[in-house]
């Protein structure tokens, strides 16, 4: 296998894509009201087995439960659903979640129990989903009252309760979706101890940030990351309220996510992966990019095979590459993902579904460098 | 004859509904511009002011630490000393905000810099722009831009130049947080 191995390419951009839980599957939205997923077959390609179309606008926002097996969708239709495959018909039934939204819904995450799921919208809310075994409804209860503009990007802390949001009013803020009933008492944590529905855990401004686009919670839950417009990276300590900025020469990233306590992921408008390495004392720095991009190599522009390709695809009788980036992904990258222990995967822009081995010898370079 | 060429004058109107094809669809791609935004709901006026005018000491502080950086700035390129200057003009509360009574203060900053700039080569960019911080080339940059938006006034080859050597130094990414840092001078 190679590093980074493309395992799907789309004719377009993909919004929003999942993978179940032993990676056989991958659900995506190829940028229309239609959601599809793909299975590996035993050629070990990937092929459509499922199209699931009950959303009427853009699907913004896909996450498959490990736990469960069911799938979430969101979409610019204001609506939600939530699928679960029918064991005899091999189809997969949707049920409607009413949002209350009055915009479009931007963003959908499961929270790590598989229990409940929380939508960021437009409109200036996050609404967290659960379901009322009495009414036999999943039921939307929303989070307000910091959000002063839409929720781009939300991110669960791995106790289940805690809740992060990306806001396009520059502010990066953990909230608690507690809910009665449903979720236990939390332990203890740098965020707080006593967190009931809604309270306000963090509040994150820093200044000059633009929109933040992408929030990540560390695996040990003591520290939060975030990117914003700016083409800054940001690290937040709850126990010291200290906020690390790493201001960088790139532009804007657009995701973000962990690799361990001490290596972060982030992807965005410059087509690579780049790495961004802390030193455990909170002093974190940019590493540099994952993907340099092979140089462009003069012997295959001759052959004749490539100048009839060329002509083909093209309808040029050059077979220059000017046209092509020398990275994997030819455009923006906008999701990122971990894959498996070992790996995570991307999308973005250009259609292509890109996995990356996260401990190859020219990440460990950077990150030593 | 008459009433027949009149009624070539007259141009059919459209369609007031967009064909049923195109509605609710993915090829709905234009339904969002006959919404009346204005009408939808108040945006928060007291987030937006906030943004863009950032809590800072009032106009007149500003505008006397203007004057004074200003002054300071000519002294030291009088003697020479540009690579101070340089840093003395990027030194001190900047004028950031909106309000009109800022307009001193931001018409005196921005002609420090531009002095400086001026008066040092572009040839030097590499011995003067490595000490200043980041945040201190991002600074400058927005006052490149500040000062390229009033050719009347200010060299725009001169400032073109230094807009090259700065982003050298400190990448696309500067000019993107000048374009979405709030705090505008």
């Amino acid at each position: 296998m190679t590093n980074p191995q493309v395992l799907l390419s789309l004719p377009g951009p993909v919004s929003a894509f999942a993978f179940n839980a032993d990676r056989s599957q991958v659900a995506l939205c190829p940028n229309t009201n239609e959601v599809h997923i793909y299975a590996l077959d035993a050629g070990n390609s990937w092929t459509l087995t499922h199209t699931l179309t009950s959303h009427t606008a853009l699907v913004t926002g896909i996450d498959w439960a490990p736990t469960t097996n069911r799938l979430v969708t969101c979409s610019q239709d204001r609506n939600g659903y939530v699928w679960s495959l029918d064991a005899q018909t091999n189809q997969w039934d949707p049920a409607l979640v009413l949002l209350r939204i009055n915009r479009s819904a931007t963003h959908v995450r499961w929270s790590p129990k598989g229990d409940k799921f929380a939508v960021a919208s437009g409109a200036k809310c996050v609404s967290v989903c659960y379901f009322d075994q009495d009414n036999d409804w999943w039921v939307a209860k929303h989070l307000k009252k910091p959000l002063r503009s839409t929720v781009l990007r939300i991110a669960w802390h791995p106790n289940n309760v805690l809740l992060a949001a990306a806001g396009a009013d520059n502010r990066a803020r953990v909230l608690s979706a507690f809910i009665k009933g449903l979720d236990s008492k939390p332990a203890p944590s740098p965020w707080g101890d006593r967190l009931p529905f809604g309270t306000i855990c963090a509040d994150i401004g820093p200044e000059g940030c633009g929109w933040v686009h992408d929030v990540a919670f560390s695996p040990d839950g003591t520290a939060l990351a975030f990117v914003a417009h700016d083409s800054s990276f940001y690290v937040y300590y709850p126990a010291t309220a200290q906020v690390i900025a790493v201001p960088t020469t790139l532009l804007p990233l657009l995701g973000v996510m962990w690799l361990n306590d001490t290596e972060v992921v982030a992807v965005g408008h410059d087509c690579t992966p780049v790495l961004f390495v802390g030193n455990g004392n909170g002093e974190w720095r940019y590493a540099g990019k994952i993907d340099e991009g092979k140089k462009a190599s003069t012997s295959h522009g001759n052959s004749a095979l490539a100048k009839f390709r060329a002509m083909d695809s093209r309808a040029t009788t050059q077979a220059n590459q000017d046209t092509e980036l020398t990275t994997v992904h030819q455009n923006s990258i906008t999701l990122i993902q971990p894959y498996s222990p070992t790996h995570y995967v991307t999308t973005g822009i250009d259609g292509k579904i890109v996995l990356w081995h996260s401990l190859d010898e020219a990440l460990k370079r950077l990150a030593l460098a | 004859m008459f009433s027949r060429a009149l009624n070539l004058l007259c141009v059919p109107t459209p369609p007031a509904t967009p064909p049923a094809s195109s509605r609710n669809s993915q090829y709905d791609t234009m339904s969002h511009r006959k919404v009346d935004v204005d009408s939808l709901g108040l945006d928060d006026e007291d987030y937006e002011s906030a943004a863009l005018n950032p809590a800072g000491p009032p106009p007149d502080v500003l505008n006397a630490v203007a004057a004074e950086r200003a002054a300071h700035v000519a002294n030291l390129l009088a003697r020479g000393a540009v690579a101070e200057a340089l840093t003395a003009a990027l030194t001190g509360d900047a004028p950031y905000g909106t309000d009109p009574a800022l307009a001193p203060a931001k018409e005196q900053s921005t002609k420090a810099v531009a002095d400086v700039l001026t008066t040092a080569r572009v040839a030097d960019a590499a011995q003067y722009l490595p000490p200043l911080s980041p945040a201190d080339r991002d600074l400058l940059l927005k006052y490149v831009y500040k000062a390229m938006a009033q050719p009347q006034l200010y060299n725009c080859g001169a400032l073109l130049a230094w807009h090259e050597k700065i982003t050298e130094v400190s990448g696309v990414g500067s000019i993107v947080r000048v374009m979405s840092d709030r705090r505008v001078i």
